[in-house]
């Protein structure tokens, strides 16, 4: 890895706080699987899953990230850019829906009561390995990883920064894995639907600017019109939040 | 073959979750990108009317899946 190429600017600290925050979302919920898994069935199988889903994780990177780079850059812009903004838009209007109430708020701790609950009704293993344990874990850690690497990819390629978007995941799984490690319980206090309101603005405001930019759109001030975008999301949802609170009708629905 | 199916389900899911809002984004990038440069050719404009176009549709969005709540 070229870490002389990591000359901290506005776009590149924009890359780095997105990845990291977005795969600090994804991981947390990760991690309340694997201690569910750990707590009801063991941690051999938990972290015998866990390896096997980042192992499977690092072969998806690998490969896409060797065939993105046979991708004219115009044309890779355009893709991820556009599915930057689905990505990002998704996550915002549900972080505006769960801030105006409308849907609830997602708990990392009666996530991981259901988990748990799940997995005490299901047949202990007969041999030495529990391929439901294995597979629980396996399947969370994939899931939730999938998303990790397409941000990590996206936010990275189609402004040539797979370096930072690396740094910001990996300083996320750093961070999740020694609070789990610490407090082996699940991580309710972080503040779920501000992270993800936040990483959605991040998200949409680099597909909008990537979309457009492949396509040749101009942005007043160029790459600057990406703080731009940022500020204008960022007050666009939360006059989205008003509007669905003023929209609501009954009660919250889980 | 249920796992890839979830798996095909999953991936898709990270992008589509309300239909209507997912075609309403595409229709107005579409139009943006190919639409856009031939009505205001060389204009900072383009780049402001594409964003307008997401806003609104991101408070319509959020209005109209508060109101089906």
């Amino acid at each position: 890895m070229d870490f002389s190429a990591l000359h901290l600017n506005p776009h590149m600290m924009a890359v780095m706080a997105a990845a990291f925050l977005a795969s600090l979302v994804e991981m947390v919920e990760a991690l309340t699987i694997i201690l569910a898994v750990g707590v009801v069935r063991g941690w051999r199988p938990a972290l015998i899953g866990a390896g096997a889903g980042i192992l499977a994780l690092a072969i998806l990177l690998a490969f896409f990230g060797s065939l993105l780079s046979t991708i004219p850059i115009g044309g890779l812009q355009i893709v991820i850019g556009i599915l930057l903004l689905l990505f990002g838009m998704r996550w915002l209007k549900k972080a505006v829906l769960r801030s105006a109430g409308v849907i609830a708020l997602h708990d990392e701790t009666l996530a991981f009561e259901k988990e748990r609950r799940l997995l005490e009704t299901e047949g202990l293993a007969s041999g030495p390995l529990d391929p439901v344990a294995i597979m629980t874990s396996f399947k969370a850690v994939l899931l939730e990883g999938l998303e990790v690497i397409f941000i990590v990819i996206a936010t990275g390629s189609a402004g040539g920064m797979i370096l930072p978007a690396t740094l910001g995941a990996a300083v996320a799984l750093l961070l999740v894995l020694l609070l789990g490690l610490l407090l082996h319980r699940p991580l309710a206090n972080v503040p779920e639907n501000l992270l993800k309101f936040v990483v959605g603005i991040l998200l949409s405001a680099f597909g909008l600017f990537w979309a457009g930019e492949g396509a040749g759109l101009n942005w007043p001030g160029e790459d600057w019109s990406i703080l731009g975008l940022i500020a204008g999301l960022t007050l666009t949802a939360l006059l989205a939040v008003r509007f669905a609170k003023a929209q609501k009708r009954g009660g919250v629905t889980p | 073959m249920n796992w890839i199916t979830a798996a095909i389900k999953e991936l898709f899911s990270l992008f589509v979750d309300d239909v209507r809002f997912t075609i309403a984004l595409l229709i107005w990038t579409g139009f943006a990108i190919l639409i856009l440069p031939r009505l205001i050719p060389a204009s900072p404009w383009q780049g402001i009317l594409f964003f307008a176009g997401i806003a609104l549709i991101l408070l319509g969005g959020c209005r109209a899946a508060a109101a089906r709540k």
